[in-house]
């Protein structure tokens, strides 16, 4: 019982599949669209990726801080559970086209929801 | 003892060390954040070939040619040396030529040692306009061509398009950068490429065209070229002239506020007309230039529409 989440689920490899599915998913959902879309959409696409790994449990250092920082602005222009559940409908259904195994889903799903509050500010 | 070399100074690397922490351990104020190879803030350019993998893993094609790195990840017993593109040569104006009142063609000295990828552009300085610089995209080819093009649209309140249109003559000397920007051909042979282009927006992807055939590009290579009348498409000529010999180049042309009935002249936007006319996009390799609000607006759509990020180059005229 040695390997990871991230090696269990395709490493890299994985998130490089995931991200185009789930930054689309996101992009074409009218509420949550306005969270994600920026002028500068290759920067916006590395957050993806890097929130990706983050979920399938690969290397970051990101602190309980970083992810409140990193929300805080969205949040006081109306970030809510609203939000937070429809973009984690968008991974698990990415995560679902992929094929992806359901407890490995369960594992990515729980690490995502781990983040609420930071992610809401509460 | 492995050596990190910065701005003409070398910094010891020790084996378990990361060129991130090196360069910090030594107070140069290198940017970071995540340290986990995630962010990309700390992205720096090296010639070294070796490096290692978790350095280059998570970027694109076009940044991995161009030499660039994560330090954070980045742990190594080889010398690294860490490039800046601060530098400025000096390069001469060889030949000026005006398309019409509004567009310009220079073709500038191209200095020694001077290496760039068609489609990427240069910074230049001019010493006539107080220092002033702006960036503009190559048009000519780093082998075929022995001078460096660019060709400069006039823009209102533009400081420098203004001054080099009117002011600037055969023989002056300008301040040029190292090359930069991720826009150019690194298509697979056989893909089908998409480039879209409105205004001056077509001088580096002539530039991608010319080097993706010079390299025997076999997938198709479909150009939509817009503007607003027929004098605002000054490439024309010289891109019917490339399509004649090169069967697998298709042009459309696109005019906003003329109607011409010639075959491949088409009214509206360059890049509605080709999101419209090809219904497989997802397969192609996308190049978009020009206008910033057209790039970035087109840049979503044709991701929205199945082309993947990494697939879809652009180089918005921000200035």
């Amino acid at each position: 019982m040695s390997e990871s989440l991230f090696d269990q689920i395709g490493g890299q490899g994985a998130v490089d599949a995931a991200v185009d599915i789930f930054y689309r998913k996101v992009l074409s959902d009218k509420m949550v669209k306005g969270f994600f879309v920026s002028t500068d959409m290759a920067g916006q696409h590395a957050k993806q990726k890097a929130f990706l790994t983050m979920a399938f449990g690969g290397p970051n250092n990101y602190s309980s801080k970083d992810l409140r920082a990193a929300h805080a602005g969205l949040v006081k222009i109306g970030l809510n559970e609203l939000h937070f559940n429809a973009v984690a409908g968008h991974l698990q259904a990415t995560l679902e086209e992929l094929g992806v195994a359901k407890n490995l889903i369960g594992e990515v799903m729980a690490i995502a929801g781990s983040t609420h509050d930071d992610v809401l500010g509460k | 003892m492995t050596q990190v070399y910065y701005k003409g100074k070398s910094y010891p690397l020790s084996p378990e060390q990361t060129v991130l922490d090196c360069l910090l351990d030594h107070n140069i104020p290198a940017s970071y954040s995540c340290k986990s190879g995630n962010c990309q803030n700390c992205i720096l350019k090296t010639d070294q070939k070796n490096l290692p993998q978790e350095s280059i893993e998570k970027l694109n094609d076009q940044q991995i040619d161009q030499g660039y790195f994560l330090p954070c990840q980045c742990k190594t017993t080889q010398d690294i040396n860490i490039i800046d593109g601060e530098s400025f040569y000096q390069s001469k104006v060889i030949e000026k030529h005006l398309f019409n009142k509004n567009t310009v063609r220079l073709l500038l000295d191209k200095p020694n040692g001077f290496d760039y990828r068609a489609g990427q552009f240069i910074n230049i300085k001019c010493k006539g306009k107080n220092d002033l610089v702006r960036s503009y995209s190559l048009a000519s080819h780093p082998i075929n061509d022995q001078f460096l093009e660019i060709q400069v649209g006039l823009k209102p309140n533009g400081h420098l398009s203004g001054w080099m249109i009117e002011k600037l003559q055969k023989d002056d000397v300008i301040s040029i950068q190292d090359a930069s920007g991720l826009c150019f051909y690194i298509s697979p042979i056989e893909k089908p490429m998409l480039l879209i282009a409105t205004g001056t927006g077509i001088s580096p992807l002539y530039g991608i065209i010319k080097d993706a055939i010079s390299k025997g590009h076999q997938g198709d290579i479909e150009l939509f070229y817009g503007g607003k009348n027929i004098s605002s498409l000054y490439l024309k000529p010289e891109l019917d002239e490339l399509a004649k010999q090169c069967s697998n180049l298709n042009i459309h042309y696109s005019l906003s506020q003329q109607e011409i009935n010639e075959h491949n002249i088409n009214p509206g936007r360059a890049s509605e007309l080709a999101l419209a006319t090809l219904n497989n996009i997802e397969q192609y390799d996308v190049y978009i230039c020009g206008n910033p609000d057209m790039v970035r607006a087109t840049q979503m759509n044709c991701f929205l529409k199945g082309v993947a990020m990494d697939n879809i180059h652009t180089d918005p005229f921000e200035h």
